[in-house]
């Protein structure tokens, strides 16, 4: 009945049958023809793996036919644009068991594989009145067309896989649960400051015996905790779904058959929730209005007002962690010495080595005097100062014994802020593991601390001139007196 | 009621020495005597006025150290004090009011007591005591009066050291008030005002600078002619014992050069002055009682004189001169004998000197050394030296 078509045919005799660009067979639909409806989820599962069904779905149409022999198989049919689209449909069909034709209106010729690259043609027509006549190359088959089948509605009543690994995964999921838990499951996404959104649905009354209508809360979690994805999946009356397109989910714990990302049949404003164990499917045609966990949080109203409530008189700050540090020797190779400790008894030895220091080494080193002994610093290196205990600079306001470190082994800015230094103090770790603070204005220049003041005398500075000059001795002349001789005698013979 | 020694001592202080050392206006009370006088030598009188004293003894340490670096004196010694009243009398002597009615010999009277005073006072005996009086009365000639003589259109009016009233320079315009105001030092006021002979108050004043060898020198440049004011320089037991060290001589030196020059005489003129005055003493001293074993001291003095005047010569002149024999006969034996002893010095002590500087210094001095006044002396000195 089917004959190949060669090379550089152009007259074919299967109406609304016609050759592309590529010379390949080609009419205006494409067709797969598949036994039972397992095969037509095989191929939507097949097919959707790698491509979306957005550009077929406009022209998509799948229905029920009955051959005269009263068998019931299922055709898919789609707009045949390209012999690259039907390419792709006959390889699927071809997986899932399916034959594929290319046809106009009624009589659809077997779309062309290895054996006619080029297609086939019908070499002679069957005269018949019904609705689809199909050419394969090992049978010629008329069939009546049967009610159609609505690709949505055969996605929602397919039962889903058992998958336990979807319980686990990542990324946002839903949570329907009972009216009675909703307000429970708050709070407790309120407790563990879980973001997540609340609605609650309303479903008719499955039977006459319901009072009212069916309400459960919808929760959207945009990142739940891994630590509450067992507790959740496992509490009865609480389904967690996973959002696998716009406005389908599918619970946790399993899988579509078909990909429904690339089914785009689902609205966006409502929501299909696809329940396991064969459950019927959770529709919401229009998602209510969500509002955040938050927003229903427990509030409790306190007795005092808030104006005559008095003011906190001071605050408690929070316990640091306090770590038991131990100062251990190390076999490291210290650097970056730039602080020394000197105990009391060494200062006078200090003060006989000041005589020998260099120029530099007194202009840069700063000292403190405490009751404990005094501390040299020196940014460029204490080295040169060989006295006292060295000690390395770990931290900017931290420093350890030279060869020494510390256990457990923080890093230094974890140490200086467990010890919680405040800013303007230089810290000392001793080899005890105590800790000595000082001060950073505490430290003065080295040059001005070295020399002992000397006792001296204030001297009242008069200028030059007046100093070197000498006042004139001006002679008066005062009363004398009546008798200015009185009393004047010479001297006595043994004056002196 | 008698004035007690301590009141007495405050008194002298606080207006008469205070003013002497430290310059001021100078108000001399009532006479002394020599026996006050003395009696304010048997304890020490602190002043109550302390900066006053302060001030005093600033102004005389910085005297000293124009001579010698030193840095503080312990108070005033007894014999300063007595030193002091007598200058206090003695200026008193030409106060213009002494003279009263049936007591025109007050002025003599007084006079007399003064110089019975400082001939009982001891002369110094050691550079440092020298020292200490002049720098009490390194100044002393420096005391000075103003005169003022003032006239109106229908009178006139003189005050002697006296403020003039307020009364007589009023409407100065209107009443065509002219004041005429003089200064008069202390050697010329028993001739402006006072009634003390002139003659008895040169030797005073003479005779105190007698007790005070280092202000004699340091007056050594004053023009003491036969009818001068000033006394003539003469060497007393005080100038001997100051000359007899070599302290003492470096100290004289010292006074002499950096003394109270006569500006107006010029540097040379002064010069010539200075060993006039020298020479004279020397030539009296030697000729005279004193006899040439005294008269070593000063000669040695003239000799470091010399010896100071050719150094100066040989380090400020790339052409050095020999020194000029002076023509003045007294100035002729202070040149002569100082060359004749520092030629010998420079024989005997020359080590101190290069060999260049030997032949340098010889050379300049060989003029004055080579004249026959020194030869005399030369032998004098070399047979002294030699026993």
């Amino acid at each position: 009945m089917l004959e190949r078509i060669a090379l550089h045919q152009t007259r074919l005799r299967t109406p609304g049958l016609g050759l592309d660009a590529k010379g390949v067979a080609l009419g205006a639909k494409g067709l797969v023809l598949l036994p039972s409806i397992d095969r037509l989820v095989a191929f939507l599962a097949v097919y959707t793996r790698e491509r979306s069904l957005e550009d077929l779905l406009q022209s998509l149409v799948i229905r029920a036919v009955k051959s005269k022999l009263g068998t019931r198989e299922l055709v898919l049919e789609v707009s045949a644009e390209s012999s690259d689209r039907m390419d792709r449909l006959a390889e699927t069909a071809r997986l899932v068991g399916g034959f594929s034709f290319t046809g106009t209106s009624r009589h659809f010729v077997q779309y062309r594989d290895a054996a006619a690259p080029f297609g086939y043609d019908a070499g002679q027509l069957l005269p018949s009145d019904a609705a689809l006549v199909l050419y394969h190359d090992t049978f010629t088959q008329s069939y009546e067309a049967d009610a159609p089948i609505d690709l949505r509605a055969l996605l929602l009543r397919l039962e889903p896989h058992v998958d336990p690994t979807t319980a686990l995964e990542d990324g946002p999921r839903w949570f329907v649960t009972e009216q009675g838990l909703g307000p429970a499951l708050i709070h407790y996404f309120v407790r563990s400051r879980v973001q997540a959104d609340v609605t609650i649905a309303e479903w008719p009354p499955e039977s006459a015996f319901d009072e009212g209508p069916v309400r459960r809360y919808l929760f959207q979690v945009t990142d739940l905790p891994p630590r509450m994805k067992r507790l959740l999946h496992s509490t009865p009356g609480i389904v967690g779904f996973l959002p696998t397109a716009p406005g389908v989910a599918v619970e946790a714990g399993f899988r579509h058959p078909v990909t429904l990302r690339a089914c785009p049949v689902f609205d966006g404003g409502g929501m299909v929730f696809l329940r396991g164990h064969r459950k019927e499917p959770l529709i919401v045609k229009q998602l209510p209005q969500l509002g955040d966990v938050r927003a229903f949080a427990r509030v409790e109203l306190h007795g005092l007002d808030v104006g005559q409530k008095p003011a906190a008189q001071q605050t408690r700050a929070p316990e640091p962690v306090r770590v038991p540090l131990r100062i251990v020797p190390t076999t490291r190779a210290f650097r970056n010495v730039t602080a020394s400790f000197l105990l009391p008894h060494e200062v006078p030895l200090f003060r006989k080595l000041a005589y020998a220091l260099p120029p530099s080494t007194i202009a840069k080193t700063r000292i403190a005097i405490t009751a404990k002994g005094a501390f040299l610093r020196n940014s460029q290196g204490i080295e040169a100062i060989p006295l006292g205990e060295f000690f390395v600079e770990v931290h900017p306001q931290l420093h350890l014994p030279a060869g020494f470190d510390f256990i457990p082994a923080v890093a230094p800015e974890v140490l200086h802020r467990a010890l919680g230094t405040p800013p303007g103090v230089a810290v000392f770790v001793m080899r005890d593991g105590k800790a000595l603070s000082v001060e950073e204005h505490g430290f003065v220049p080295l040059e001005t601390l070295l020399l002992e003041a000397t006792p001296w005398e204030p001297l009242a500075a008069e200028p030059i001139e007046r100093a070197l000059g000498e006042t004139p001795i001006e002679l008066t002349t005062n009363e004398l007196g009546f008798f200015p001789l009185s009393g004047v005698a010479p001297p006595k013979e043994t004056a002196l | 009621m008698a004035e007690t020694v301590h009141a007495l001592a405050e008194r002298l202080f606080a207006g008469f020495l205070a003013p002497l050392v430290v310059g001021g206006t100078m108000t001399p009370g009532h006479p002394i005597g020599g026996e006050a006088a003395f009696s304010l030598a048997e304890s020490d009188h602190p002043s109550a006025d302390i900066d006053l004293r302060a001030h005093v003894d600033l102004a005389r340490v910085r005297r000293a150290r124009s001579l010698v670096p030193i840095d503080r004196f312990d108070g005033i010694d007894g014999a300063s004090w007595v030193l002091a009243a007598a200058l206090h009398d003695l200026v008193l002597t030409a106060h213009p009011e002494l003279a009263k009615t049936f007591q025109s010999d007050n002025p003599q009277k007084l006079l007399t007591i003064v110089l019975a005073t400082l001939d009982k006072i001891p002369p110094t005996q050691t550079p440092g005591e020298a020292l200490a009086r002049h720098t009490l009365f390194a100044r002393m000639l420096e005391i000075s009066r103003t005169d003022r003589a003032i006239s109106w259109w229908t009178g006139k009016a003189l005050f002697l050291g006296e403020e003039v009233p307020a009364r007589l320079t009023a409407w100065p315009e209107f009443r065509k008030v002219q004041i005429d105001e003089q200064h008069h030092p202390l050697v010329t006021l028993p001739a402006h005002g006072g009634r003390v002979d002139p003659l008895g108050f040169r030797e005073a004043v003479g005779r105190f600078l007698g007790r005070t060898p280092l202000t004699d020198f340091a007056y050594l440049h004053r023009d003491a002619g036969d009818d001068s004011l000033f006394p003539p320089f003469s060497l007393t037991a005080s100038h001997l014992a100051l000359l007899g060290t070599r302290a003492g001589r470096t100290l004289a030196l010292r006074a002499e050069c950096t003394g109270n020059v006569d500006r107006s005489l010029g540097p040379q003129n002064s010069l010539g002055t200075a060993d006039r005055a020298l020479g004279r003493a020397v030539r009296l001293l030697a000729h005279g009682g004193g006899g040439w074993g005294r008269a070593t001291a000063p000669i040695a003095y003239l000799g470091e004189r010399v010896l100071r005047r050719a150094q100066q010569e040989l380090a400020s002149a790339s052409d050095p001169k020999p020194l000029v024999l002076p023509s003045d006969p007294e100035a002729i034996v202070a040149l002569t004998w100082g060359a004749a002893w520092a030629q010998l010095e420079i024989a005997l002590h020359g080590e101190s000197f290069s060999a260049l500087e030997r032949r340098g210094l010889l050379a300049l001095i060989a003029p004055l050394a080579s004249h026959g006044a020194a030869s005399d002396v030369k032998a004098r000195l070399e047979a002294s030296l030699a026993s």
